[in-house]
């Protein structure tokens, strides 16, 4: 559910527009008349998303956008612009101004809340693969292992890309038993590289771009890099998986803004637990998007997930058992999903699949 | 989700350079059965939004009631066939409808589009302002004249016949 603040001066089409987003949407709405109180309302509420209106009295939706795209608070918030002006011009205008997308009045409510969702992040769009970012802020928690199961179980769905973004030698490749003969740190060194030349492909018809396997003594990709490569590479494959790095560098921020979902692994030690609830407190544009994960990286007996879940600010999704094959089954370069496509967690993981799906 | 509230039509009219968007209240009737209407040379819009053809996208005034002179009317855009069409246009014909391709050009547009006729194609008759004062187009693209990258669509459009200087066809 996500807060949706609409701005239009026609009270039919606030009525109309909150009944759709609530009912049918399951988001949180919230009504300006006009665009003086609709910014006001940008600011003191912090929306998710708002719908603007071009044709208000007093101010424009034109206005409202380059207001609201002017002011540090609200200069990221998702705009869409729903108009009766639908001439090739006015759209010009909407985008220069700074909206997101621009849907002509009357719109089809499915149209409308199809664009919502792949603006807050939920859908890919069209042509674009479903990513999905896998994160832990704390070491040694498998995240990098299931970033590599779930991509080899989704590559059972269709065309899966796996993206090791460490830069301090990823492990993706040897958990899939590849040798990273090629990496984006090549990219880095020859941006004019062909993007299909660096990847790798595993026997399932996983495709993997792995990390540098020596730790870089430079910065990683750059945000612009990365951002093409997202592009690129989501025109050939339907899913990709990124093994994020632990940190909060400017890639985890990149891929956070574009991942469609994150999620946030973690072990149910204290200390995995402190560092996976600062990080969900830190990335509140994320959390509507991401699923926690509990990894029991050990044997013998777990907190309860009922006193886990009062101290956590997201909803734990699941808590994968400990199983110790699976280690020794990575070390052999063939992961649980493929060698012990039965087991509990290749199970939890199937079941998560269908959640991150749905 | 509806575009007519209360009847309300919404449409783009161009007269002297200047773009209006507005809201037209058409009851029962349609935007083509008032513009067609000879008893008023007037019609009242409601939310009036005006842009230069310069900025046709940047709105510099609004008015919530405008009088639109009909005779200054240069011609009238529309997204529904349906709120064009006078109630007369909208039925067929025993000699069927043809659609026949039109290049017209008025001051600072030049449209391009298509005329429903149920007969045989005069261009006399056509431009005859004496009997009908507009002429209907569908599917109708507007340049602008003194920039031709800018143009309007529209599903319909009302031409003031009285502003026509050019009329191009394929063939008689």
């Amino acid at each position: 559910m996500a807060r949706i603040l609409v701005i239009d001066d026609s009270a039919e089409m606030l009525d109309l527009l909150k009944i759709i987003l609530q009912e049918r949407g399951k988001h949180e709405v919230l009504l300006s008349a006009d665009g003086q109180t609709g910014l006001a309302m940008a600011l003191a509420e912090r929306p998710d998303l708002a719908i603007v209106d071009v044709m208000m009295p007093d101010m424009t939706g034109y206005d409202v956008i380059r207001r609201l795209r002017n002011n540090p608070i609200t200069a990221n918030l998702r705009i869409i612009v729903l108009t009766a002006r639908g001439q090739p011009v006015d759209r010009r205008v909407a985008t220069d101004a700074g909206a997101d997308v621009f849907l002509t009045k009357p719109v089809e409510t499915t149209v409308l809340l199809d664009k919502i969702n792949e603006l807050l992040g939920k859908t890919p769009a069209k042509g674009g693969a479903l990513i999905i970012g896998v994160m832990g802020l704390a070491g040694g928690v498998g995240k990098t292992t299931l970033a590599v199961n779930l991509a080899l179980l989704l590559q059972q769905v269709g065309q899966t890309l796996l993206m090791d973004l460490s830069p301090n030698s990823g492990h993706c490749a040897l958990f899939l038993g590849l040798k990273p003969v090629r990496h984006w740190g090549f990219l880095v060194e020859n941006p004019g590289l062909t993007t299909e030349g660096l990847m790798q492909r595993h026997d399932s018809g996983l495709k993997l771009l792995a990390s540098p396997p020596m730790p870089l003594r430079r910065e990683g990709m750059d945000n612009a890099s990365l951002n093409a490569l997202y592009d690129l590479l989501g025109r050939n494959a339907r899913f990709i998986v990124v093994d994020m790095p632990p940190t909060l560098s400017a890639v985890s921020q990149l891929t956070l803004d574009r991942a469609h979902r994150v999620l946030m692994v973690s072990s149910d030690d204290p200390p995995s637990i402190q560092s996976t609830m600062r990080g969900l407190q830190v990335l509140e544009s994320a959390r509507e998007r991401t699923l926690l994960l509990l990894n029991a990286v050990r044997p013998g007996p777990h907190p309860p997930l009922e006193a886990l879940q009062r101290a956590l600010p997201a909803q734990i999704f699941t808590r994968l058992p400990y199983d110790e094959a699976q280690a020794i089954a990575l070390r052999r370069g063939a992961p649980s999903a493929i060698s012990q496509p039965e087991s509990p967690i290749v199970t939890e993981l199937r079941r998560l699949i269908k959640a991150l799906l749905s | 989700m509806e575009r007519r509230q209360r009847n309300n039509i919404v449409a783009d009219f161009f007269a002297h350079g200047y773009r209006v968007s507005g809201a037209f209240d058409a009851r029962q009737r349609s935007l083509g059965d008032t513009i067609y209407d000879n008893t008023t040379s007037y019609l009242t819009i409601e939310n009036a939004y005006v842009s230069s053809i310069r900025q046709a996208g940047e709105i510099t005034a609004n008015h919530p009631v405008a009088v639109i002179v009909k005779d200054s009317l240069t011609f009238t855009l529309t997204m529904d066939v349906n709120d064009t069409l006078r109630r007369d246009q909208k039925y067929g014909s025993y000699l069927g409808l043809q659609m026949v391709p039109i290049f017209i050009t008025v001051p600072f547009f030049d449209l391009q589009g298509f005329l429903r006729l149920p007969g045989r194609l005069d261009p006399r008759v056509l431009l005859s302002s004496s009997t009908e004062r507009f002429l209907t187009l569908v599917d109708v693209t507007a340049h602008v004249t003194f920039e031709p990258e800018l143009s309007f669509q529209g599903a319909a459009a009302l031409v003031n016949k009285s502003q026509i200087s050019f009329l191009g066809l394929q063939s008689l």
